[in-house]
């Protein structure tokens, strides 16, 4: 990464335990503005908690700076937008009403016009403007991921974490929200981090990797640089092809677990 | 009676806040730890009607009955207060509630203080109950189909379910006092009565149309 030190996210020394049991230890990494970072790792790699230790949803030891400033966990919730994993809701709050609790710190008894359009072009932004009135428990999975990323972008944050925002999406969408997402990182210069599994779509949308394992970083770098045949197998227990696709994008091709049952077949 | 009233709400509603914390909060885990502590008040209350005297026995029944000639204008100015100024204590809420219904995890990433917003929502609802039943006694199934019937009709943002389920409540009070009156000519049958009657019908009628809705 080659971005200066002081603008982005700077992750010190994060160790976080659950009853003494250390799920990430001593983990360092930059997350850089403007850019999207790829978070992967096998499941329980800690991918999910990282996320909400930046956020400030999750008190860790260590210190997290945004943009040279060392924030404490509470402050950072105005500046960091985290978007969880779970998409089901119960809820039958409005789309427009989801998007608008964005801003929740300035919404009042009344909305001025303004902010509801700018929601609208949020949502717009997404393709999904014709739910605006539709109930969240009305629609399907996949629209409610791209109504929490609307949300998500709403709050005009400075740091943007998304915590598997494609699991739900068809093809199409997948390609959708993650071109929109690397928009706003430029556009914005926001930072943006995904935890994603799927390693090529990750691969031709971000411009810089950080590999997870066992509660540690394994490597950082660019998606061609870290994305190697080795450290697939193990990290992930696969024997894989890395395919060098177009502006040497790699592809990883999956063919089959090391060690499993699928192997001895 | 207000008072102490007020101290069993708030104890009932902490045992109820304090069980659900310990298993994360959820509907299911606070429906169960409210019908415990039901029990734990009847029991309770079966105590105090086994030990009183048979003038306070004929009360506490009445109590029990829930009715509305148990509210003389004289106890007005305590319940008026209760009523306005605990939607007034949430009013800078509203949006806040309105973010919990995203769920715990949501509604902390929008930056809102979960824990702090329930316990507070927890308090005031007491103090309502309490202004309510320290005068009328149990007037049961209201506070359950009042709100659905707002969520109804104006959907889930707080600006507008609070104060409609409010009204919506009135008009059932309204209605189930109107219909308490001619069933038995001469006399007044206790309004808790009637709206137990019509409630859980439509208690049922909910449930049944698989509204899965958080109480």
């Amino acid at each position: 990464m080659v971005n200066a030190p002081s603008v982005g996210v700077e992750v010190h020394g994060l160790s976080i335990s659950y009853d003494a049991r250390p799920v990430l230890s001593d983990v360092s990494l930059t997350l850089a503005a403007g850019a999207v970072t790829a978070l992967v790792g096998p499941n329980g790699a800690g991918k999910s908690t990282l996320l909400r230790a930046i956020s400030g949803l999750q008190t860790a030891e260590g210190a997290v700076t945004i943009n040279g400033r060392n924030v404490d966990p509470a402050a950072r919730l105005g500046e960091v937008a985290y978007m969880p994993q779970d998409t089901s809701a119960a809820s039958s709050l409005t789309v427009l009403e989801v998007v608008l609790l964005g801003r929740l710190r300035t919404l009042g008894l009344r909305l001025p016009p303004d902010l509801i359009t700018e929601a609208e072009a949020m949502l717009d932004r997404f393709g999904v403007a014709a739910l605006a009135g539709r109930t969240l428990d009305a629609i399907s999975g996949g629209q409610r991921q791209l109504v929490y990323l609307a949300q998500a972008l709403f709050r005009r944050p400075k740091v943007l974490l998304l915590d598997e925002p494609t699991a739900a999406l068809d093809l199409r969408h997948q390609l959708v929200v993650l071109h929109v997402v690397r928009e706003a990182a430029r556009q914005d210069g926001i930072v943006v981090a995904i935890a994603m599994h799927d390693l090529s779509l990750a691969a031709r949308f971000a411009h810089s990797f950080v590999v997870l394992s066992r509660g540690g970083v394994e490597a950082t770098g660019a998606g061609a640089d870290v994305l190697t045949k080795d450290r697939l197998a193990r990290v992930y227990g696969i024997e894989a092809e890395v395919i060098s696709g177009e502006d040497s994008v790699p592809w990883i091709a999956v063919l089959r677990a090391i060690g499993s049952d699928i192997d001895r077949s | 009676m207000p008072l102490a009233a007020l101290t069993s709400t708030v104890a009932a509603a902490a045992l109820v806040y304090g069980f659900s914390q310990l298993r994360g909060m959820s509907a299911e885990v606070m429906v169960l730890a409210g019908i415990a502590t039901l029990f734990l008040f009847q029991s309770l209350q079966s105590m105090a009607q086994y030990l009183a005297s048979p003038e306070a026995l004929q009360e506490i029944v009445f109590w029990l009955f829930g009715s509305l000639l148990k509210a003389p204008w004289s106890n007005l100015p305590i319940v008026a207060v209760t009523l306005f100024a605990s939607p007034l204590a949430l009013s800078t809420d509203l949006w806040r509630l309105t973010a919990l219904r995203l769920g715990d995890d949501r509604a902390a990433a929008l930056g809102v203080n979960v824990r702090r917003l329930r316990i507070k929502a927890f308090f005031i609802v007491a103090a309502l109950t309490a202004g309510a039943v320290a005068f009328v006694g149990t007037i049961g199934f209201f506070g359950l189909v009042a709100p659905h019937i707002a969520r109804g009709l104006v959907g889930e943002d707080q600006r507008y379910l609070m104060p409609m389920a409010a009204l919506c409540g009135a008009i059932l009070m309204a209605g189930a006092s109107i219909l308490s009156k001619p069933i038995s000519p001469g006399s007044v049958i206790p309004i808790g009565i009637v709206t137990a009657v019509v409630g859980v019908p439509f208690l049922f009628g909910l449930i049944i149309s698989g509204r899965r809705r958080q109480w």
